[in-house]
């Protein structure tokens, strides 16, 4: 027996954390049954306000803010922020302590990225990578403009707005499925559930990796090769 | 398990199923944690949400093995996250009896975060390089060399004879 497996031997989890872990999980179903019939009302309240008040302004465009949380804005044609989705648990963490509906979307992103949880996501080498898609090429081509004044630290890309959908069916947002199938194309094994634990981060590197070992092969022909 | 939430058909572990997996991989769990987090507090945070985490999980496991390799990789990544919101907390000294066992783990604490786990991979839980690799999805060669220069950073530390 090595040092190191005498050393974490020593180490058992008590029946008090297993326990007071038990206690957390059922915490937690027990707050999603609640929500299921309230869940229910609300579509059906918003069903009908729906047919009465069909929407006439769905020229939406998707800004998605990816770092380890997964956030996307949902912006209106008047540059309003009209909705705030999150498709991680880190994500769910900042979103329920911020207010960004009805602003513009260039101050929700201020607000976004200077509160303090946010912040401490985006230090050392995490990558923060903003998403841009709507119908227009003229719009995306706008906004991503605007987000570069701000002049943060971050990535800004564009993708195809048919991807919104599918990006949502596997509850990712759209800048995350967009790596998701960048990634893809250099590794068929990869899946939805993957990405879903991986962050922005780990799939660049993944994509960065990738890409040096097709362009290493494309020279000498010996990547992938084990001497 | 499965439940309907929101009117989606979610597959969900069983309490029962969540019961056998804290019991038969509790201690592996901690022990990753104390590799990252020196804190017991945030080594129980990070404990708490592997487990709800699991117990969220849709991943279907083909077998035990492949919910082992999950839960490590998993663990890992909370222990990542815990670093990043609370690294101001990890000044607290590791309490652990033996003298020399303390200073092996508290150099495993200080190996930067790639070597932590490899380093854990192979010197404790014994994978071998082939396994460790399609576990964490990088190159054999890859988890070599960073094998070599943990095991150097260790030597480094501690003097020859950590891994005997």
């Amino acid at each position: 027996m090595n040092k190191i497996q005498e050393s974490l031997n020593e180490i058992h989890v008590s029946e008090q954390l297993k326990e007071k872990t038990k206690q957390k999980i059922y915490l937690t179903q027990n707050k999603k049954s609640l929500k299921v019939p309230i869940g229910m009302i609300c579509c059906l309240v918003a069903l009908i306000i729906a047919i009465i008040f069909p929407f006439k302004n769905k020229d939406y465009t998707y800004i998605s803010i990816d770092v380890n949380p997964s956030i996307e804005f949902v912006v209106d044609r008047n540059n309003k922020v009209i909705d705030i989705n999150s498709y991680n648990e880190d994500g769910t963490k900042v979103i329920e302590n911020i207010e960004v509906k009805g602003k513009d979307y260039l101050e929700a992103m201020n607000t976004l990225l200077s509160f303090e949880e946010m912040r401490a996501y985006c230090k050392d080498n995490y990558q923060l990578v903003l998403t841009v898609t709507s119908k227009s090429e003229n719009r995306i081509a706008e906004v991503k403009n605007n987000l570069q004044q701000l002049n943060y630290q971050a990535t800004i890309e564009t993708c195809h707005y048919d991807l919104v959908e599918e990006a949502h069916q596997h509850h990712l947002s759209i800048g995350k499925y967009c790596k998701y199938l960048t990634l893809k194309q250099y590794d068929s094994t990869i899946t939805v559930n993957h990405c879903h634990e991986m962050t922005m981060e780990e799939i660049e590197s993944e994509i960065v990796y990738h890409q040096n070992c097709h362009s290493f092969s494309q020279k000498s022909h010996h990547c992938g090769h084990h001497k | 398990m499965e439940r309907f939430i929101s009117g989606r058909r979610v597959i969900m572990h069983s309490e029962h199923d969540v019961d056998e997996t804290l019991n038969l991989y509790g201690d592996m769990v901690l022990r990753i944690c104390s590799c990252y987090l020196k804190s017991e507090a945030d080594q129980e945070d990070a404990f708490e949400d592997v487990f709800i985490k699991y117990f969220k999980s849709k991943t279907v496991f083909e077998n035990e093995e492949h919910k082992k390799a999950w839960l490590i990789k998993t663990t890992f990544s909370v222990c990542k996250d815990h670093l990043r919101k609370r690294f101001w907390r990890n000044k607290q000294t590791l309490k652990v009896n033996d003298q020399y066992v303390s200073a092996v783990l508290e150099a495993v604490l200080a190996l930067p975060k790639k070597y932590k786990e490899v380093i854990y991979m192979h010197y404790y839980e014994g994978y071998s390089g082939i396994e460790i690799a399609r576990i964490l999805r990088v190159k054999e060669n890859t988890v070599y060399s960073l094998l070599k220069r943990g095991r150097d950073l260790l030597k480094e530390r501690l003097g020859g004879e950590w891994n005997e």
